[in-house]
Order: C-alpha cells, then sequence, then structure tokens
C-alpha cells in the first residue's frame, strides 16, 4: 500500500483530538465539587463540605489525633482566632491565636472551658472576663462553648474563640452549636461502629468454640472403644484429637485459605473415620490452583459433619462423602456430596432458615448467612437433595474481593 | 496444494489429546481419597511449565522463525524482549501482587483503590489487549492448516477458531494447570527437535551463516534478486528497522513495548494466583525466565535455516509457515513428514494454550464484570455459568471475525502490539500501584486511559491506515511502534494526576502497602493488621 500524504494531519487530527478529550475528563474530574454556587446555597454547601470534612476523623473516635484534625478544618472554615476542642481534665487541640499559653495536653486555663464540662451547657462568653483566662496579654476576646455529648453523657466541649476584629453574630453562635452538635452525632457513630465489631468478633469466637458436643461425645467414645483393642490406634486418636482442639480454639481471623480449611476437615474426618470404618468413604476432588484462595473461616467444615450426621449416620451399609472444589476462572466451585438418606423439599427450606433449637456447632444456616452477607445474596447455600438418594450442598466464592483479606 | 496426512493427523491428534487431557484426565488425577493436602500445591516448576505454556504463542512458535527470516537479526529484539518481561515482573510485580491476592488485574484496580468504576476501565483494556492478542493465534491457525492441509486461510481459523472457542465455553480450559505445563513441553519437543534433525543433515550452524549472509546459494541468489533481503540481512538494523523513518527509535520501542508488556497480558497474571505466596510467585517466575529463554534459542536457528533452504516463501510472502514448510525441504522424504507432523502438533499446542488462556480471561471479564457485577447483579450460579459460555463464544467469534482481515499483517508484529497496548495501560498502573504510595485513583485511571487509549488509537490508525512496513517518517515509526511514548505519557499522567489529587489518596494506603510488601513469612498481616 503506498504511503499517503494525508497520513500526518490525519494523524495530528487524531491525537489533538485525544489529547483533548483527555483533558475534558481531567478537567471535569478535578474540579468536581469545587463549583462555586450563589449566596446562601453557597452558605449551605460550605457548611455541608465542612462536615464532610471534618466526619471522617472524628468518626474514629476523639483522640488528640483527630481533635488536632476537625479543629484545624474548622479553623479554616470560620476563620475565628482559635479553635479549641477539650474532653475530660485537658485539652486535645487548640488550634490558633494563643497557643503559646493554652498548650494542649494540659488542663484548661479557661474558666469557660472548666464550667463548660462541668455543666454540660452551651455557652457564650462576651468578654476576656466571661473567658476568664488566666494568662495576661490572652488576644482571645470572645467565645462560644458547646459541648459535645456521648450517650447523654459530656464527653467535651468545642470552644471557638473570637479575636479583637471579630464581631460575635447569633450566626456564629448557631453555627458553632450545630457543629457541636454534628460532631457528637459523629462520635456515636464511631462508638457504635466499635460495637459493631466487638459484637463480630465475639460472634466469631463463639463460633469457633462451638464444637458439636455430640462430636465431642462420639470421639471420646470411640477412642475409649479402641482402648482395650487398639491401644496404639487409640493413643494416636487421642493425640489427633488433642491437636484437633487447640487448632480450634486458636484459630483466629475471619478468613483462611482454602487449603487450610480442607486440612481441618480433613482432621475432623480422621476421628469420624475412626467412628465408622469401613462404612465411611471419603473422596477429594480438589483443583489445587484454587487452594490459595482466600474463604471464610469454618465455611467447610459444617457442611461435611452435616454430610456425616445426617447423611450417612442414619444410613445403613456404608456411605461415601465427596468433597469438591472446582476451578472457574474467576470464581471457585466448592460442593459436599454424600449418598445419605438425604431430606424431601421442605427440610432443605427449614435447614436454612434459621437455626434450629438444640443444634450445635457451626450450622448450615449460619454458613449460608454468613456466605451471603460476605459476598451477596446470589452466593449462599445451593441444596440438592432427594429421599433416599443422598445431599449435595454447594455455594461458589469469587477468587477475589476486596475486604476478603487474611 | 498437496494435502500432508501425517501432519494433518499429528494436529487432530494434538487438539483431541489435550480436549481428552482437559475433560478426563484432570479429573482421574485429582481424585483421591486421602491427602496430606499442602503436598498437592502446584509448585514453582508445574506452575513455571504451565506460564511458559501458556505464553508461547503462535507467535513465539511460528512468528519468530518466520520473521527471522524475512527480516534477519533485528527480529532477535522481539524474543529477547518477551523474555525480559520476566524479569520485570520478578523485580518489581510478581510477589507483591501475589501477597495482594487480587486474581486479575481489575480485581489489583478495585482492591488498591476502592473504585468499581477504575476496575471498569481496567476491565475494557482487559477485553482489548485479549481480543487483540487472540487475533496473531487465529492467524497462525489459518496459515498452519493452510500449509498442512492446503484449504484455503479461512478454514483453518474457523475450524481451529471453533475448536478451542466450544473447549473454553463447555468449560474444558479453566486453570488447567496440568495441560497447559504438558503444552509447553509439546512445544520445546517440536521447536528443539527440527533444529537439531537439520542442522545434523545440512550442516553446522556457521555454514549456514555464511551461506545466508557472504555466499548465497542459486535459490537464496534469485530470491535476493527477485528483492529479499540481501547480505543486510545479518546485520543490526537490518531490514526491519531500515524500513521505518527512525531505525533506532524504532528498536527501542519495541524493546520497551516487549519488556514491559508482559506485565500487562491478561492470561499470564492469573497464573500467578495459583502460586501459595509472594515467594514461590518469585521462584516461579525465575523458573519461567530460564524455560523461555531455552525455548528461545531455537526459533532464530530455524530462520537461519530457513533463509538458506526455503528461500522460496521470500517469494509467495507466506514466511509465517516457514516452520511447517521446512521439514519439506529435508532430502529424505519420510523423515521429513514426520519432523513437519511434530511441528503442526507444536503449532496447534501454541494456538490452543494462549488462545484458550486469553478466551477464559476476556469471557470471565465479561461474565463476571460486566453481566454479574453491572447487567445482572443478582445473578446467580446458574445464570453466570451461562453467560461465561455465551462470552467465551462471542469473544472466540469476534476474534475469528477480525482475523479474516489481518491476513496480511506479519503473526509477531500483531503480538509486538498486543504488547504494546498492555504495556502502556498497565504496566505503570502496576509499578505506580505497587510502589508508590501517593498515586490517587483520578491519577491511576486518567493514566491508564490515556496510556492505553494512545497506544491503541495509534496502532489501530496503522493498521487502518497504512502498511506498517512501508512509510518511512518518524512520525510513522512513532505510530507503527507507540510504546516509547505512550508509556512515559501514562507514566506522567498518573503521578501528574495524583499530585493534583493529594485528597483522593486511598485513606487505607499504609494498610494496602503492608499487604503488598510484608513477606507472609513475618507473619506479620494477621497480628498488625488485625489490631
Amino acid at each position: 500500500m503506498d504511503s499517503r500524504p494525508d497520513l500526518i494531519p490525519l494523524l495530528l487530527g487524531q491525537l489533538v483530538f485525544t489529547a483533548v478529550a483527555t483533558a475534558v475528563v481531567l478537567y471535569l474530574v478535578l474540579t468536581r465539587g469545587r463549583t462555586v454556587r450563589e449566596g446562601r446555597e453557597q452558605a449551605i454547601c460550605e457548611s455541608l463540605a465542612l462536615a464532610n470534612r471534618t466526619l471522617p476523623y472524628l468518626r474514629q473516635g476523639l483522640n488528640r489525633m483527630t481533635a488536632k484534625k476537625a479543629a484545624a478544618v474548622i479553623h479554616e472554615f470560620l476563620q475565628p482566632a482559635a479553635v479549641a476542642i477539650v474532653s475530660g481534665r485537658k485539652i486535645l487541640a487548640h488550634v490558633g491565636a494563643g497557643a503559646d499559653h493554652h498548650e494542649e495536653g494540659q488542663e484548661p486555663l479557661t474558666t469557660l472551658s472548666r464550667e463548660l464540662l462541668r455543666t454540660g451547657r452551651p455557652l457564650v462568653a462576651r468578654s476576656r472576663a466571661a473567658i476568664g483566662c488566666s494568662q495576661a496579654g490572652c488576644p482571645l476576646e470572645t467565645a462560644v462553648a458547646a459541648p459535645l455529648t456521648l450517650r447523654r453523657q459530656v464527653a467535651g466541649g468545642l470552644v471557638v474563640y473570637f479575636g479583637l476584629s471579630q464581631p460575635l453574630t447569633a450566626g456564629k453562635v448557631k453555627m458553632v452549636r450545630a457543629m457541636a452538635q454534628l460532631m457528637s452525632l459523629q462520635m456515636e457513630l464511631a462508638e457504635l461502629d466499635r460495637q459493631t465489631e466487638r459484637l463480630a468478633k465475639a460472634e466469631l469466637a463463639a463460633l469457633q468454640a462451638q464444637i458439636s458436643p455430640h462430636f465431642v461425645y462420639n470421639t471420646l467414645n470411640t477412642i475409649a472403644a479402641f482402648i482395650r483393642t487398639e491401644p496404639e490406634t487409640a493413643r494416636q486418636l487421642l493425640t489427633d484429637f488433642a491437636d484437633f482442639l487447640r487448632r480450634t480454639f486458636r484459630r483466629k481471623g475471619e478468613y483462611s485459605p482454602f487449603a487450610q480449611e480442607l486440612e481441618y476437615v480433613h482432621q475432623y474426618l480422621t476421628f469420624e473415620k475412626a467412628r465408622f470404618g469401613d462404612r465411611l468413604e471419603v473422596v477429594y476432588r480438589v483443583d489445587p490452583e484454587i487452594l490459595s484462595t482466600v474463604v471464610p473461616v469454618l465455611v467447610l467444615q459444617p457442611l461435611v459433619e452435616n454430610a456425616v450426621r445426617h447423611g450417612i449416620s442414619r444410613k445403613l451399609g456404608p456411605g461415601r462423602v465427596v468433597i469438591a472444589a472446582e476451578d472457574r476462572g474467576n470464581e471457585c466451585w466448592i460442593s459436599v456430596e454424600d449418598d445419605g438418606v438425604g431430606m424431601d423439599a421442605e427440610l432443605v427450606q427449614q435447614v436454612l432458615q434459621r437455626p434450629r433449637r438444640n443444634t450445635y456447632g457451626v450450622g448450615l444456616s449460619n454458613v449460608n448467612e454468613r456466605l451471603r452477607s460476605i459476598y451477596g445474596p446470589e452466593y449462599g447455600l445451593e441444596i440438592v437433595s432427594r429421599p433416599g438418594e443422598g445431599t449435595r450442598v454447594s455455594f461458589s466464592v469469587p477468587k477475589y474481593k476486596a475486604g476478603v483479606e487474611i | 496444494m498437496q494435502v500432508h496426512w501425517i501432519a494433518l493427523v499429528a494436529f487432530a491428534g494434538i487438539a483431541l489429546a489435550t480436549i481428552a487431557v482437559g475433560i478426563y484426565a484432570t479429573r482421574v488425577a485429582r481424585t483421591t481419597h486421602d491427602v496430606y493436602i499442602a503436598s498437592r500445591a502446584v509448585g514453582p516448576v508445574l506452575n513455571a511449565s504451565a506460564i511458559s505454556g501458556e505464553y508461547l504463542s503462535a507467535a513465539s512458535f511460528l512468528g519468530i522463525a518466520g520473521m527471522v527470516m524475512s527480516f534477519g537479526y533485528d527480529v532477535l529484539w522481539y524474543p529477547a524482549g518477551y523474555a525480559a518481561g520476566y524479569l520485570f515482573l520478578l523485580l518489581f510485580i510478581a510477589a507483591p501482587l501475589r501477597r495482594f491476592g487480587a486474581y486479575t488485574i481489575p480485581d489489583f484496580a478495585e482492591g488498591r483503590f476502592g473504585s468499581p468504576t477504575f476496575r471498569r476501565i481496567a476491565m475494557c483494556f482487559v477485553l482489548l489487549i485479549g481480543i487483540f492478542y487472540m487475533l496473531p493465534q487465529m492467524k497462525g491457525a489459518g496459515v498452519a492448516v493452510q500449509t498442512i492441509a492446503g484449504l484455503p486461510y479461512w478454514v483453518g481459523v474457523v475450524v481451529v477458531g471453533s475448536v478451542i472457542t466450544l473447549n473454553v465455553a463447555l468449560g474444558g480450559m479453566k486453570g488447567i494447570t496440568f495441560v497447559q505445563a504438558f503444552q509447553f513441553w509439546v512445544k520445546a519437543f517440536a521447536i528443539s527437535v527440527p533444529a537439531f534433525v537439520l542442522l545434523a543433515v545440512f550442516g553446522s550452524y556457521s555454514a549456514h551463516w555464511e551461506w545466508a549472509t557472504s555466499s548465497p546459494p542459486p535459490a537464496l541468489q534469485a530470491a535476493i534478486e527477485a528483492g529479499a533481503p540481501g547480505s543486510a540481512w545479518g546485520q543490526p538494523f537490518g531490514p526491519l528497522a531500515e524500513r521505518q523513518g527512525q531505525p533506532l527509535l524504532f528498536t527501542y520501542s519495541l524493546m520497551i513495548a516487549t519488556v514491559f508488556g508482559t506485565a500487562g497480558l491478561p492470561h499470564i497474571l492469573v497464573r500467578f494466583y495459583t502460586n501459595r505466596d509472594g515467594h514461590t510467585a518469585r521462584q516461579t517466575t525465575l523458573v519461567v525466565l530460564a524455560m523461555i529463554g531455552l525455548f528461545y534459542l531455537f526459533p532464530p536457528i530455524l530462520g537461519l535455516l530457513g533463509r538458506v533452504h526455503a528461500p522460496d516463501l521470500y517469494l509467495s510472502g507466506r514466511t509465517d509457515a516457514l516452520l511447517l514448510e521446512l521439514p519439506g525441504r529435508l532430502p529424505d522424504r519420510l523423515l521429513g513428514e514426520l519432523l513437519r507432523a511434530v511441528t503442526a502438533a507444536g503449532a496447534f499446542a501454541a494456538f490452543m494454550s494462549t488462545t484458550s488462556g486469553l478466551l477464559v480471561a476476556v469471557a470471565g471479564a465479561l461474565a463476571h464484570d460486566l453481566y454479574a457485577r453491572t447487567l445482572h447483579p443478582r445473578a446467580d450460579l446458574r445464570e453466570r455459568l451461562r453467560a461465561f459460555r455465551f462470552a467465551a463464544l462471542l469473544a472466540g467469534a469476534v476474534a475469528m471475525a477480525i482475523s479474516l482481515g489481518i491476513e496480511r499483517f506479519h503473526i509477531n508484529m500483531l503480538v509486538g502490539w498486543a504488547f504494546a497496548i498492555a504495556a502502556s495501560a498497565f504496566f505503570p498502573l502496576l509499578v505506580l500501584g505497587i510502589w508508590w504510595r501517593r498515586l490517587t485513583v483520578v491519577g491511576a485511571a486518567a493514566g491508564t486511559l490515556v496510556g492505553g487509549g494512545l497506544a491503541s488509537a495509534a496502532i489501530l490508525y496503522t493498521m487502518w491506515a497504512g502498511d506498517p512496513l512501508l512509510p518511512a517518517t518518524t512520525w510513522s515509526t512513532l505510530l507503527a511502534q507507540p510504546a516509547i511514548w505512550t508509556i512515559p505519557v501514562s507514566f506522567g499522567t498518573m503521578v501528574l494526576g495524583s499530585l493534583l489529587t493529594p485528597h483522593r489518596v486511598p485513606p487505607d494506603v499504609n494498610l494496602k502497602m503492608l499487604r503488598l510488601h510484608v513477606p507472609e513469612t513475618l507473619g506479620l498481616r494477621t497480628d498488625y493488621i488485625g489490631e
């Protein structure tokens, strides 16, 4: 093909087009949120923006670092002489004029702050005397103080000081009070966050401690039965059982590699095999590619225990459990299948709906709920069962999900 | 045209064997009664074989030898760059990315910056690179079938393309490490045996070098007179670079594209997920370097042999078929046919492994990112599986359709372009994302868009408007091999964009850095991050 004379203009055009398009996109992205609006709307926008900027800090709770950052943002926005945040018996942050003697980490110098912390009432100081700073020559003339409350208790206070040239208007007083309320709300939320987290951790710990008593009872019985006939086997089983228990109690974290879950199941099955002998056959069909995939802890063992306890143990004659894990591109598919007694459709529904009373251990419903809450409702357990033929419980997890980390 | 039955049987045989191994053998191999699970993990050598198997495509197997024959030893920059890319993976990317746990580049984009929008941008480039990289594979299939069965080009594209696409769509090719590793050894065997046999029969390498450069035999002399490259063939800045406006610029740009492109190939990075931890990811990369380095010794030798013994291919313009033609030049006909069967099997392994890997990656991106996360967020297991199948069929069909129109481009050149796009879109993202705290989502997204967009635009323009070999201006060189400016532009945009938007640095950046860089053996992560 000939080299065309019109090549270069065309190419230039394209490059210019790409460059301009990129510039426009970049401009839009970079200037988003900085658009100036007029009048009242602007004031609202600014307060909201201010709130928005202080919130993330306070969401982490009230301490010297977060207080300092929040105070700095308020100072930048209201442009007063100084902003202080006090809590307990200390000044957590003091940003602006007078920082030389209103030292952070020290007890408040002003009667205003002490009064605020004592009464928990919003206060306005219209004179130096009302502020009551013990230092001569303090540049702070007037002040607005508002309490920060946490669960109806005074947790601290926000004090905004103004200098000589800054008249104290009703608008400013309102603004500071609203600001303090907003900050209190954030601290409430932070506390709530921490509580939720604690609760989740406690739940997980409880979960891990919940080894089914049936299982412990059965295992100990099995070992007892071996002591006379095969003392060596009994000894081995007992050691394994101790190891298993230690592992169970020591596990931490919400997630673990799939390989670890498999090993745990393998260990668990040692005891079930000792108990059932030839009646229980276990087959693994595992793609090695997904051994390192991160999954929620204790996601597999309850499925296997369910297959053994409700599928195989109630069946006459030998049974078989197939544990399969398949690599399916961006997801992996995990299933536990038994050829035991099976369930009817009604029971299948019940199993997933709620934990039944008098059942111990981590039930299928718990696994189902955790999967759904981590990955979304479409990732729950799927149960296929027919009475007399067996049951298959399966689920799939994405190979990577932000936040699902060891 | 003559039909080479033995080669055809070998070609079909390796196809059936691959599919059968994928369906039955792995299923049997993975079924056990009692296992020590940890011992079953994929080790570095096996995984390295699989990565090499997936990486060595039609470009490496057929393309390099053909292009060496066409343009001389200048072409060696291609294999050198293809192999050296792993050095950068080894040094900067493999271990941290494995520690991060991301499966695909879109996963990394979302996980590192917490932005679903950026994830979608990255996904678009995965699709583009994937489809682009499939084209040369399809072309290789067309040329191979043309040579061994005497059928038209499109028949090969459609038949081989359909076999591979159907196999992937029916679930035959997901993460099958053993199959990909097996394909590597098939390819390594199929490229080395002919080289040894031909050298043994025709004489030493140095003798061939003599013939190829200073004292051409009559047939080659005739070809040179008819337009094939002369003694410049063996020189640096020979016929390949010399056609460009700026030979030096072209050469550097080519090196940059191939060296930095490896890190951005969607089907290669997913293989690193199989490694147990960052340390084994590094070991794997090192073994890959050795394996690929060994493999690339042979295509240039075969290119040299081709110049001396098959100069008629210069005239027919079918140098991409060199590996399948060359065995026919042996005096012993039966030996020639047998060797052709070996190279045909190797060629099929090459299309199959790379195309399957790419199809899985592209279909995965379509089904997982586009369908399940955007179009139909509540899709259940069955719907997602159906979406994957449909996406595989669609991507295969698109690749086949486009390949029918790209016969005139050298296989290797097309692959080089796919590398240039991958390098411009993803290499800066990975390097800065892993090593620079202050990278923001705005900077990263802008850099990916600008770098990848400019590189694709330049290459598509070159493909559409000009013969990539003819125009001889600096501009056309920059367009035909754009990596040298698109990668710096991408880096620059990322840095500038990030510095302009300091408030968009992800708040959890320190945590991410810890996750990326702290070795697992220190055990810091569970305790430290857990706090």
